[in-house]
Parts: structure tokens; sequence; C-alpha cells
């Protein structure tokens, strides 16, 4: 197993976690308990502050905007109807848009990786639009 | 693959300088138990095996010795090279991105931004807000089918289990995999908005624009340190190539307009290019705590009802906890009533409870959304740095 193998697809086997864990949460306390951190006290309620601040810019762009959901999304239903699943809107079912918007994690993330440098993305393709042309 | 995607799976994102204090800030906000403590007063060091690579460390310490990898020297060459560089912006950096021109907080400077990433040398500037249309998509009708097989709806098998995680968040899914692998079959397949883009941006939009996909550099502009991990991870190549190329966070961003001259402050505002740049107020709030489960809810709400909200704000899953909880009654075409059960965590360090409940079979969601940092990406680690440092 390589190192990168083990960084994906094996964390578990080269974590300390147990061992830090103990020790991180000995220091918290001991940290708190002292007094030491007063910077960071202070620095929450600033950072509380901002963080309303820039939630409400986004808030602000959603509730003056006329497109509001994801399904109505022009440039959306386009991608689908002339790519993803030609001539639908038929999110999560072709084989292509498996390949292109669906991932896998740990262990298997890796077997993905495999996976995809040994089919090219024209398979994907062609089968998405075999399939759709039959049922259309 | 290059040479520094192989340095972030091996180091990480995040590393203390030698400059440390030692004054333990960066300790408590870390989500992950990753930093290492020697004693009091001592410096400190992240373990790249635990760390999720949030940056929450680096955004708090009051000394300013915290650093991530940069990529900003990649992106230059591409553009030198000749390289077609298309660009992406989460929905987070635009209201952040005014603080580094010393503009009012929270500014949303979305079309300053489109003008200044033009100025900077990028071709095509897009907008993740429509990918994160498209996540929506995607991970609203996998939770139908989650729901559906859960129903004993046939045609549904190989759908996953109940309840579902978002996967938007890439310290989320570090932790995930570091923290409960049992918990991975729950984590929405759908990868997150970032990906998608940089994915749809090698294939469609190079197809629509009668690029090579090998000519095209896809750059991401995000709030977020662990997006610089999670384009590195080696399965993000669905394209046939590098679906993302780099990642720079809103605080290299104000950097390079900085470096370059731009007034930025006074730039006239600009649109996005179309093709793969519209998105929908939906899509804006995934920058938001709850804003992801609220895309979400909008979007099922019309496809299980066959109508739109009357309301589409859902208050009740907006707020600050660490920990909400609401249930939203859904009418279905054939007369019955789903109600939805939703949990958004803001905060990784409220997930335990929560992953504890669906590990043991006792959780009563359907869907759960988990964000690292508190607040959302708008308190990203790749936000600009917001108060002095010494």
């Amino acid at each position: 197993m390589t190192h990168k193998e083990r960084i994906i697809g094996d964390p578990k086997g080269i974590t300390r976690r147990q061992v830090v864990k103990g020790a991180v949460t000995a220091a918290v306390a001991l940290i708190l308990s002292s007094g030491v951190g007063g910077i960071a006290l202070g620095a929450f309620e600033k950072a509380k502050k901002y963080i309303g601040n820039r939630t409400n810019g986004l808030y602000g762009q959603d509730a003056g905007m006329t497109l509001r959901t994801s399904h109505t999304n022009p440039e959306i239903i386009e991608l689908y109807k002339s790519y993803l699943s030609p001539g639908a809107v038929q999110p999560a079912t072709t084989e292509l848009s498996h390949r292109l918007l669906h991932t896998k994690y740990g262990k298997e993330a890796l077997e993905l990786a495999e996976e995809l440098k040994k089919t090219p993305i024209t398979a994907a393709e062609i089968e998405t639009q075999a399939i759709m042309a039959k049922i259309s | 693959m290059s040479e520094i995607k192989d340095a972030i799976l091996s180091d990480g994102v995040i590393s203390i300088s030698g400059e440390c204090k030692g004054c333990d800030d960066c300790v408590k906000v870390c989500p992950a138990g990753a930093i290492t403590v020697n004693g009091l007063g001592t410096k400190h060091v992240i373990d790249p095996s635990l760390c999720v690579n949030c940056g929450q460390c680096l955004i708090t310490c009051p000394f300013a010795r915290i650093e991530d990898v940069s990529m900003v020297g990649e992106v230059k060459a591409a553009m030198a090279a000749g390289k077609r560089v298309i660009v992406q912006e989460a929905p987070a950096v635009r209201v952040g991105l005014g603080e580094g021109f010393d503009m009012p907080e929270g500014s949303n400077v979305q079309g300053k931004m489109y003008a200044a990433l033009r100025k900077l040398g990028f071709s095509e500037v897009y907008d993740t807000l429509f990918a994160a249309d498209l996540t929506i998509m995607e991970e609203g009708f996998e939770l139908i089918g989650r729901v559906r097989k859960a129903l004993g709806v046939s045609g549904n098998e190989e759908a996953g289990p109940l309840p579902q995680f978002t996967s938007c968040c890439p310290g989320w899914v570090r932790y995930a995999e570091l923290n409960y692998p049992e918990l991975l079959p729950h984590l929405s397949t759908a990868k997150s908005p970032m990906m998608m883009q940089g994915a749809i941006t090698k294939t469609y939009a190079a197809k629509k624009l009668e690029v090579p996909a090998s000519d095209i550099y896809s750059v991401a502009i995000m709030p977020c340190t662990a997006k610089k991990f999670e384009c590195s991870r080696p399965e993000f190549i669905s394209s046939g190539y590098d679906d993302v190329d780099a990642v720079l966070t809103t605080r290299e961003l104000a950097a390079w307009i900085k470096e370059e001259g731009i007034d930025f402050a006074n730039l006239p505002e600009e649109e996005v290019d179309k093709l793969i740049g519209t998105g929908s107020g939906a899509g804006a709030i995934f920058g938001v705590t709850g804003g992801v489960m609220e895309a979400a809810l909008r979007t099922a709400y019309a496809v299980l009802s066959g109508n739109e909200l009357e309301n589409l704000d859902i208050e009740a899953v907006r707020g600050d906890d660490g920990l909400r909880e609401a249930t939203i009654p859904i009418p279905l075409e054939d007369g019955g009533t789903l109600e939805v059960k939703v949990a958004i965590v803001n905060g990784t360090k409220f997930v335990d409870e929560v992953a504890k409940k669906v590990i043991e079979g006792n959780s009563p969601y359907h869907f759960i959304e988990v964000m690292n940092c508190s607040g959302g990406c708008v308190n990203g680690g790749g936000q600009p740095i917001n108060h002095a440092t010494f």
C-alpha cells in the first residue's frame, strides 16, 4: 500500500487518534481552568458579527432574485436535456450523471480512481445517448 | 496529477510555522483533535493524518503563524503557458472578498468579482452557483430514491440507507472518513458543487466552447482550505483529466487583485458568462449553515407535491445553533403527506451526537446537513482574516 493509498483508503491505520485525543482533552481542560486564551474569547464575539453580516449578504442575494429554485434554472434544464439525459430532465439516473456527478468514499474512492483511469468518458456518453434514444 | 497535489495528499494543506507562540487558541477551534500540544507555551504541530484541512486554526491564530499551501503559482503558470483558464467561485466568496479591500463586512461584491477575474486573465468566468443547483438536482433525487426504498417502493433497490448526509463540505467528508467509516454509506454520493462544476467544465462546456478538454485549466475560488485537499483527491478525474486543476482561497484572490494594482472597490460590475454560469438563489444560500438543506427542500417539495412552495424562505432550518432540527410536511400527489425530518449540524464539533444516533439506528431523520465551519462556508478557513494579528 502506497502512502497515498493509506491517506485516502485506510486513514485509521496511520492515526494516533486515541493518544492525541487524550492529550488534547487534558491540555484544553488545563488551559480553560487557567484562564489563558482571552484573545480567543474576545475574537468569538467579533466572529459572530462578521459571520452574521456575510450570512445576510447571501440571504439578501437570494431574496432579491426571481430565480430562486434549482430545478427552474434554465441552464440546468438545458444541461440535462442536451447532455446528461438527452431529451429529458432525469437527474441521478444516466451513466453520464453517475460518472461525472457522483463519487465514492474511503477505500472505494481509490477503486473508483482506478476504474475511471481505465474507462474513457466517451463510453459513458455513448451509453447514455443510446439508452435515452431508446426511451424516446 | 501535479506535484503540489501529491504533497497536499501526504502532508495536508495547513501547517504551523516555526514562529508559533504556543498560545493554544488553535487547539480550541480545531474540530478534529489534530493539533498536538507538547506542553503549555510550546510550539504546536498539526498531525496531517487527523487534520480535515478546514483552516479554522489559520483564521483564528492571533499571531498569523499558520499557513496553507498555495496553488497561485500553478494558475499563473497555466495562464503563461496559454491554457484556456476557466474559473468558478463559491457562493461565500462574494460576501467575503470585499473585506480584503476594506469594504463593509458582508458586502456582496459579485459583479466586481466577475470583473476582477476577467482582468486577471481568466477566459470564462462561470459560477459555482450553477453547480450548487446541479447538486440539488442530483442529491435531491438521490434522497427521494432512499426514501422510496425505505417505503418499499420497487425500482429503488440500489438506493443507499437513510438518513442521507450532505457531502458538499470536504472538511466533514474527511472527518467522516477518519472517524466514522461506518457512516460512509449514508453520505450522499453526489459530488460537491465545486467538483461537479469542474467535471462539467471539461466535458459539456468543452464541447460547447469547441475547446479540447486537454487545453482547459480549471480553477475554483473557494472560501475554504479543505477544497485544496478535495481537488487533489485521485478519484476526481471523471472528465478524463483533473476535473479541478487548482483551488485559490478568497484571501489569495484578494492578494492577487492587489498585486495587479486593480482598484477593486471602484470596478464597474460585470455579468457572469452564460452556459454554466447562471445560478439560483437556492444556490447562493449554499454558503450559509442550513442553506443546502433549504435549497434541497425547495426542490423536494416541488418534485413530490407537484407544486412550488408558497413561501420559499424556510425559516425552520435557519439560525446559528450548533444542532438544529425541523419537520417539514410535504403534501404528496397521491393525497398523503410526507413529514420530512431534517437536522442541521453547524460545526463538525456538534456532529458526534447525531452520528451516534445514526450508527445505533435511533436517528429519526431523513436528511442531515453537516458543515464543518461554524456559520457555514461564509466563515470558511479561506476567507479574509477579520481580526488584528500581532
